[in-house]
């Protein structure tokens, strides 16, 4: 195994790779030697692609609405068409509407469902029988939310998705493992993601401010600060490499240890707790995809 | 000083790392030795609590990671293990365990960082039947991590588990052993989904990766790493011979 080039000539599909999360993936992926599509409705999705293109020549965005089945299906073709087969698929997208169970709009809840899990299935239904037909050891990776394990109120639609999100990916590693090819889900605690960036950027040019807006959520995970989307980067090139080969049908929490409290417990800081979260707020902010 | 979200150089993972290696020494200690040299790492075998003394220790200046290796198998039914047999185990797997990290963890909070990842079976978490006291101390090291994992973030240290299937390294032989070698690859392929036997290189890629800053945000996790044998339910157990027994349609089953 190359591990300075772990995804060597393999073509990746990132769905929302253009901005946030999936563009961290994205990167990460091209560094490692990968061919890159990336798809969303982002205007920087263009952008995004150019960027790539620097690391991995081959890469290429296309544009679409991941809650329009027909555009989810154009996109299949058109990868298939660009790319052959895919080794990589990781389902990347992500959206949330904050509302109780009793007051759930359904017009909403199946937006929720067709971006976040029904997207997921096309698309793994688009990808797996070429993998199966050209006996391609493929990798499939899932980024779901620690919401489908352990839920916050008000979003149910959104845990509902993330939670049907581990069981497919369940399921299919049952279904395809004997063809040698491998599903895992990843479950993001709370990270720097793009709507967070978003609300960082907003103030940019007020660092305590900043500072005011991440200790907001101090806390909510034993570690000092909350992940960067590089972070759960590195997580997906685990899964997606062969660095993994043994490893299917796991769901995998990468939440700073919030899942494993059994109760709320607080346990003494060192006395420096001030300074390195301070150390870790700047790292955070100082990164490429907050700007 | 706390290093945390630096580039990572895939280059040499482990470069300038200094990791203690302790626990069983045998084909799962073998293949992450040699992995983590390949990546630039020093190490240290600690693999007798009388190679382990404080002195030791405090000649390294600094220790990245501490690698646990779980004994291999005791296979006897319940009525057989006596008590002398059951506190051998323990002394061995989570006592030892316990040991060492008491040792390691003022230098590691010192540094404010370093990771310790424990290699134990994936029983810990789901029943075998002739594995119980085994069992349970698997369980009690994944359950100890746990405890280490809170009790130490705020320091900059991580700590987590590799679950590994029940065909790899010294606890696939005793399957071979036992079953005859037909038998034994005959259940490698039918109760794991990926349907081969593990090997030490993929213990020793995901001990890699918890202990480098691949797993920067990540404490507290178990990884399984055995083929996708935990999500195996009744369906491989029991698969219909007759596939059109489940034949009505969807609007048959709502009528």
């Amino acid at each position: 195994m190359n591990y300075y080039r772990l995804l060597e000539n393999k073509n990746c599909v990132i769905t929302s790779g253009a901005h946030g999360l999936g563009y961290a993936i994205a990167r990460l992926f091209a560094e490692h030697g990968a061919r890159v599509a990336i798809c969303g409705l982002a205007f920087s999705g263009r952008e995004s692609a150019n960027l790539l293109r620097a690391i991995s020549p081959e890469s290429f965005f296309f544009k679409c609405d991941l809650s329009e089945l027909n555009q989810v299906d154009e996109f299949g073709d058109e990868v298939l068409k660009c790319m052959d087969h895919v080794d990589v698929l990781v389902n990347c997208v992500g959206i949330n509407m904050r509302e109780p169970i009793t007051e759930i709009n359904m017009e909403h809840f199946d937006t929720i469902q067709s971006v976040n899990l029904k997207a997921a299935i096309q698309l793994i239904g688009k990808f797996v029988p070429v993998m199966i037909e050209k006996n391609i050891h493929g990798s499939i990776v899932n980024i779901s939310s620690i919401h489908s394990i352990a839920p916050s109120a008000v979003t149910g639609s959104y845990a509902a998705s993330k939670g049907g999100l581990n069981a497919i990916s369940r399921v299919l590693a049952l279904e395809v493992g004997q063809y040698g090819i491998r599903t895992n889900t990843l479950c993001c605690g709370w990270i720097a993601t793009t709507h967070i960036f978003k609300e960082l950027n907003a103030i940019k040019n007020d660092r305590k401010k900043q500072y005011a807006f991440l200790e907001q959520f101090n806390g909510t995970a034993p570690c000092l600060s909350p992940a960067r989307a590089e972070d759960i980067a590195q997580h997906a090139l685990f899964l997606a490499s062969d660095m993994s080969s043994y490893i299917t049908g796991a769901t995998l929490m990468n939440d700073g240890g919030a899942t494993i409290q059994a109760h709320y417990c607080d346990f003494p800081e060192p006395d420096d707790a001030f300074d390195m979260r301070r150390t870790l707020y700047n790292a955070l902010l100082d990164s490429e995809y907050v700007r | 000083m706390i290093q945390c979200y630096n580039p990572i150089d895939h280059i040499a993972i482990m470069k300038d790392r200094v990791v203690l290696l302790a626990g069983y020494d045998g084909t799962i200690a073998g293949s992450i030795r040699t992995l983590f040299k390949r990546h630039g790492a020093t190490i240290i075998d600690v693999f007798n609590e009388k190679n382990l003394s404080l002195e030791m220790l405090k000649n390294n200046e600094k220790i990245d990671s501490l690698v646990f290796i779980s004994h291999p198998n005791v296979i006897t039914s319940i009525e057989k293990i006596d008590s002398l047999a059951a506190n051998s185990i323990f002394q061995s797997g989570c006592l030892f365990l316990h040991s060492i990290v008491k040792q390691v963890l003022p230098i590691m909070k010192r540094q404010r960082e370093g990771n310790i990842v424990s290699i134990v079976p994936d029983y810990a978490v789901a029943a075998v039947p002739g594995v119980s006291i085994c069992a349970a101390n698997a369980a009690a090291s994944v359950s100890y991590l746990r405890a280490v994992a809170i009790e130490c973030c705020k320091f900059g240290i991580r700590a987590n588990s590799v679950l590994t299937g029940f065909s790899i390294a010294e606890n696939g032989d005793a399957q071979i052993h036992q079953l005859g070698k037909e038998a034994a690859e005959d259940a490698f392929v039918r109760y794991q989904p990926l349907g081969r036997r593990g090997s030490c290189e993929d213990v020793a890629n995901a001990a890699l990766f918890c202990a480098s800053s691949m797993s920067n945000s990540i404490t507290g996790e178990s990884i399984p790493v055995n083929g996708g044998v935990l999500i195996v339910g009744h369906s491989q157990v029991w698969q219909p011979k007759d596939k059109s027994v489940f034949s009505l349609t969807l609007k048959e089953q709502r009528k």
